[in-house]
């Protein structure tokens, strides 16, 4: 059971998120960090966990975190999206986290819940091959017994933080059927290499697995709804995040609108530039309630879309929210939206690459029909 | 290859062509013409008048494009467009009876393989020879010519009043005559070719006849006091129509450039009828918004114009079956033959 | 996704009362309908993705007198004006109220109100309500809400559509009566009303929001010419009313001389707000995910990927509006202030629709341009040529546009938008005849 914070509480906490967030990952320091070797400040990450308690937010409070739900966690996602915040929050906290809980296995979740929680185990998830599907009857990594446990071998592509996770919890098919292991970061066998990627603030990487050592997480065979149950929520977690972003496309961009001067007015009273506002907008409304929609499936709150439908709409429609508003965006500054040290370059990098996750729009148009029954 | 335009159509043929300043007179008295009377028979008498065929030969590829688009803009009858095919296909045909007319393809097929199912432009009388192309057993095109008196016709129920389609289905076995083989198959791909740039440039016509209109009303019409074509939404939707218009000749003037291989440009010729179908949707939804309310009721001549091009756009290839085909062809590695220089 | 027919289990929470009354009413007076399960049975049914229904007269007049009576049966039984005062009829009670009512009798087959509703209850009635005196009130509202008098709105003239302020009908006052004369155009049910509530200029020296007086006219009164206007997509729902020396008492004037515009705000601003009940209807369940993919796989095409594709967009934005009409009925429920979520509901209700009927086009392709006789191809041609009035009638998209830009975001007005200058020196478009 969880709790749930009332409106005014959860005001406050997006107050408090986004005051911390302006002072230790403003745009200057996203700039600094996302050019740094891990990819994300360590002193910020710990102070996210000692100070404002984020990443225990919405674990159980027996493995050391808050108990809250859905509803806290999208608050405090779409800060992060809207300040476009490097950090293994997606990875570590959501895939990670909601695969360990899914995944019923009590000494696991004991095992590593609690260094989750609290920011000290960085962790995530290893599933899709050079596709980027997300589908467990194609999975490229295979677990064969061995005489003291589970060997794994294979290559998986695209995991978030994979190269500075300190545990990786590998989906790989095994002779009993979609399986998840957890593997130790420094396992021996495992080479991770960091990808180059078009979103500098979320780092990506490829693992190659010769005979690693890994350990099963939940029933052997039952990583299937597992998968499934992460997806929903990582869809749920990714769409809060988007529609932090586009919010913050719209205001630069309406803020830009009102105060941009040429032919001897705001650029704003031109009916091409206020119609792309209002566009956006339209836009960001849409994305929001369908982020807020799944949210609250999410939570488990009555009246609402199944968490399947919820979910995947959501990722479809954040998804094209976002990437339309951060071209928007960079279309209503002209020129000087299109140059390196504007930030509306990194929306969009992020806005594009948040597209792509889990199988792109082929992946989520397509899930959106299959939960339609169609 | 590409000459910038100074008058309404584009000179591209190979020959010494037509300059431009009789470009522009033809332009006129085809104008006038069809002002006239938009009736087919009418239309053919005016035009022998004229010494059409003279011009024709002196510049096949203005002529057509300039009769077309003319014709487009007028809203007149299309049955103009049986002459192009026929001009192709009479020579591996044998010599006619009687009046012929084209069936054109229906898009969508008799299910009983044994009945060629197409559209005529017009009613016809008993004595009419129609000429329609055929899937043989060999999947090759052959030519069937089938008398009119042997099949059933119904008025195409369609939603242009303005013209005089028909449904017609015959059995092939009626044919009084049949020709198969390359000879046949290429001259239906050219005559297909020459249709195509024939019906993209009617298409051009209606488009352009929508916009002026179109840019005639935002000019007049005052809201806040000013005239509504002042306001920057409405602007932007008369320049993206007017670019797509725009391209629609060009990808024309550069099919008929194209025209002179072995298959009449029948690839050129497809992406012109493809571009130009894609056009007609954009721009009409175009001046149909900028007309408000008032272009959505039957007063307004912009249905007409709506109704037209869709017509136009149905005939011998519409755009989405043609860009499936492209696409396809271009999968199966086609050699994507740039169309218009930059 | 959730298709029951009736209101949701959040809305009815503490209606319990209401409820077991309205059920009660509607089990005496009427049958219900077989539940729709969702299910779509291909070639069931009418042949109609009507948008805009197309009847003739003979069959209008009918559905027009059946709505007149179904509504006098709901006031007779104290349903005829849930949220009106109750000394005129009215219940008192909240729009919610209204919303559990709609929901529970959209179970039963009875006569469609929206003749009556649309315009006269929902936006006049309200109007008179708060600008009109006692002796109108009384006079009209019973009337009304009791399906005996229909109502429609003569706002919008030939010259002044999105620009309904510099509106030139005139009205002349001659002792205790006003003599109007001018030409109205898209008004609605004009031929059934009995009662029009029009716009006049009555001082054009004032700029134009200033000099505008509002009215409410005897339909049947000398001078009142109704002339049917003919849709591209068949139908003629919308008429022009042409006044010609119409003489209306002064006691029939709403709201002060020259004050017309701040009643036309209220009947502007009394447009039920669409939360939820726009996927009713014909064509919201043709174009709804359900349905379009029975058309693919009707016309074979199921398994093209790229149409697949657009249909699962479709749907995503779809559900995604039906979403955010739900929470904004939700948070009406607790009492926070509509955003801009109206406009942006309308909006995308526009564009779904749209969009729809463009998918719907691509999968027929020819079949949709001549009349093959197959069930649900060539009708699809109803709804596509209404799409175009989705995105003009009732605000163009282009003004809605400008409104959430300038309110919402805060973006400046178009310069040169005057509204200081005398109306009558303003330019306008030309008009033939009308001074």
């Amino acid at each position: 059971m969880s709790e749930t914070a009332g409106q005014s509480e959860l005001d406050d906490l997006r107050g408090s998120v986004r005051d911390f967030l302006s002072a230790k990952s403003g745009e200057e320091q996203v700039r600094r960090v996302m050019e740094s070797e891990t990819g994300y400040d360590e002193a910020v990450w710990a102070q996210m966990a000692d100070q404002l308690g984020l990443q225990q937010l919405v674990f159980p409070e027996e493995h050391g975190g808050y108990g809250f739900g859905f509803a806290e966690l999208s608050v405090v996602l779409q800060e992060m999206g809207r300040a476009l915040l490097p950090s293994p929050f997606l990875s570590s906290v959501v895939l990670a986290g909601s695969a360990l809980l899914a995944a019923d296995d009590a000494a696991a979740a004991a095992a590593h819940l609690p260094g989750i929680a609290s920011g000290k185990t960085i962790a995530t998830l290893a599933v899709a091959g050079e596709s980027g599907s997300w589908d467990p009857t194609a999975l490229p990594v295979v677990g064969t017994r061995a005489d003291d446990g589970w060997r794994l071998g294979g290559t998986t592509w695209f995991v978030l933080d994979g190269a500075t996770a300190d545990l990786l919890l590998v989906a790989a098919t095994t002779d009993a059927g979609p399986s998840l292991f957890a593997v130790s970061g420094t396992a021996a066998g495992l080479t991770r290499t960091a990808l180059r990627t078009l979103d500098p603030t979320r780092r990506q990487a490829r693992l190659d697995l010769d005979g690693v050592v890994g350990t099963p997480v939940g029933a052997l065979g039952g990583a299937a709804p597992v998968l499934d149950r992460v997806l929903d929520l990582a869809m749920t977690a990714l769409a809060a995040e988007q529609v932090g972003g586009a919010r913050a496309c719209l205001e630069t961009s309406a803020a830009y609108a009102r105060d941009r001067v040429q032919f001897g007015r705001p650029i704003g009273s031109f009916q091409a530039v206020k119609h792309k506002c209002a566009d956006m907008l339209v836009r960001v409304q849409l994305a929001d309630a369908a982020a807020q929609e799944a949210a609250e499936a999410a939570a488990g709150l009555p009246g609402r879309a199944p968490l399947a439908e919820a979910a995947a709409v959501a990722h479809a429609v954040c998804s094209e929210s976002y990437l339309f508003t951060a071209a928007e965006n960079i279309q209503v500054h002209g020129g000087i939206g299109f140059t390196w040290e504007h930030p509306a370059h990194l929306y969009f990098r992020r806005a594009k690459s948040s597209q792509l996750l889990f199988g792109g729009p082929a992946g989520y148009f397509g899930r959106v029909l299959d939960r339609a029954g169609v | 290859m590409i000459t910038s335009p100074t008058s309404t159509a584009e000179p591209t043929g190979d020959g010494p062509g037509l300059d431009p300043a009789t470009v522009e007179l033809l332009t006129g008295s085809l104008r006038e013409l069809f002002a006239e009377s938009t009736d087919a028979s009418a239309v053919s008498a005016a035009l022998a008048e004229l010494g059409w065929t003279e011009v024709v030969a002196a510049d096949p590829s203005s002529a057509t494009t300039i009769l077309f688009t003319e014709q487009g803009r007028a809203l007149a009858d299309p049955r103009i467009l049986d002459d192009v095919l026929l001009d192709l296909l009479d020579p591996v045909l044998p010599a006619s009876h009687g009046p012929r007319a084209v069936l054109y393809p229906h898009p969508v097929p008799a299910e009983d393989a044994g009945t060629v199912r197409g559209v005529l432009l017009g009613a016809v009388g008993e004595d009419t020879e129609l000429v329609a192309p055929r899937r043989g057993a060999d999947g090759a095109t052959e030519l069937v010519v089938l008398p009119a008196a042997a099949g059933s016709s119904t008025d195409l129920t369609g939603f242009d009043p303005g013209t005089a389609l028909r449904l017609v289905e015959i059995p092939a076995a009626a044919a009084t005559a049949r020709r198969t083989g390359p000879a046949a198959a290429q001259a239906w791909t050219r005559a297909e070719a020459a249709g195509r740039r024939a019906l993209a440039s009617a298409i051009a016509g209606v488009c352009e006849a929508a916009l002026a209109q179109a840019i005639a009303h935002v000019t007049a019409r005052v809201q806040y006091s000013k005239p509504i074509g002042a306001f920057q939404a409405v602007r932007h939707r008369m320049s993206e129509a007017h670019v797509a218009v725009t391209a629609t000749r060009r990808t024309v003037a550069a099919a008929w450039a194209a025209g002179t291989d072995a298959t009449g440009g029948a690839w050129e010729a497809r992406i012109a009828k493809y571009r130009a179908g894609r056009a007609q949707a954009e721009v009409l939804r175009h001046t149909v918004q900028v007309l408000g309310a008032m272009g959505l009721t039957l007063e307004s001549d912009m249905h007409r114009f709506v109704t037209r091009g869709a017509l136009l756009d149905l005939l011998l290839g519409d755009h989405r079956s043609l860009g499936q085909e492209i696409g396809a062809d271009l999968l199966t590695g086609a050699a994507a033959r740039p169309v218009v220089e930059i | 996704m959730s298709t029951d027919n009736g209101p949701s289990a959040e809305v009815l929470d503490g209606m319990e009362d209401f409820v077991a009354e309205v059920r009660a009413f509607l089990e005496a007076h009427a049958t219900r309908l077989p539940v729709d399960d969702g299910a779509v049975e291909w070639g069931r049914g009418e042949d109609s993705i009507a948008y805009f229904p197309d009847d003739p007269p003979d069959v209008d007049e009918r559905k027009v007198t059946a709505a007149r009576e179904w509504q006098k049966t709901r006031y007779d039984n104290g349903f005829g004006w849930i949220t009106g005062p109750a000394e005129y009829g009215g219940r008192a009670l909240t729009s919610l109220h209204d919303m559990v009512y709609d929901g529970l009798e959209a179970e039963y087959d009875v006569p469609d109100t929206g003749v009556l509703s649309l315009i006269g209850l929902g936006m006049i009635g309200p109007t008179i309500l708060t600008h009109g005196t006692p002796e109108i009130k009384r006079r009209h509202l019973p009337a009304l809400y009791s399906g005996r008098s229909i109502a429609c709105q003569l706002f919008s003239e030939p010259a002044a559509g999105s620009d309904l302020a510099s509106l030139e009908t005139k009205a002349v006052r001659d002792g205790d009566e006003w003599v109007l004369t001018g030409q109205k155009v898209w008004t609605s049910v004009a031929r059934h009303a009995q009662l029009g509530m029009a716009l006049t200029r009555t001082d054009p020296d004032k700029p134009k929001h200033r000099g505008i007086t509002a009215f409410l006219v005897d339909m049947s009164a000398p001078g009142v010419d109704v002339r049917p206007l003919r849709q591209m997509s068949g139908g003629s729902e919308f008429n022009e009313v042409f006044l010609d020396d119409v003489r209306v008492p002064d006691d029939h004037r709403l709201g002060e001389v020259d004050g017309g515009w701040t009643v036309a705000l209220t009947t502007l601003m009394n447009e039920r707000a669409s939360v939820g009940g726009e996927g009713a209807g014909p064509a919201g369940k043709a174009v709804s995910v359900g349905f379009l993919a029975a058309l693919m796989r009707e016309f074979g095409q199921a398994d093209d990927a790229a149409l697949r594709r657009r249909l699962g967009e479709l749907h995503a934005d779809q559900a995604a509006t039906a979403y955010l009409n739900r929470q904004a009925v939700r948070r009406m429920r607790a009492g926070v202030q509509p955003g801009p979520e109206a406009s942006v509901s309308k909006l995308m209700y526009g564009q779904n629709l749209t969009r729809g009927a463009h998918f719907a086009a691509e999968v027929l392709g020819p079949r949709l341009a001549a009349d093959t006789g197959a069930w649900g191809a060539y009708s699809w041609n109803e709804l596509l040529l209404a799409t175009p009035a989705l995105r003009i009638l009732g605000g163009t998209e282009e003004i809605m546009k400008n409104i959430l830009a300038e309110r919402v975001l805060g973006l400046p007005k178009e310069p040169g938008i005057d509204t200081r200058t005398p109306f009558r020196e303003l330019r306008r478009s030309h008009q033939g005849g009308t001074p």
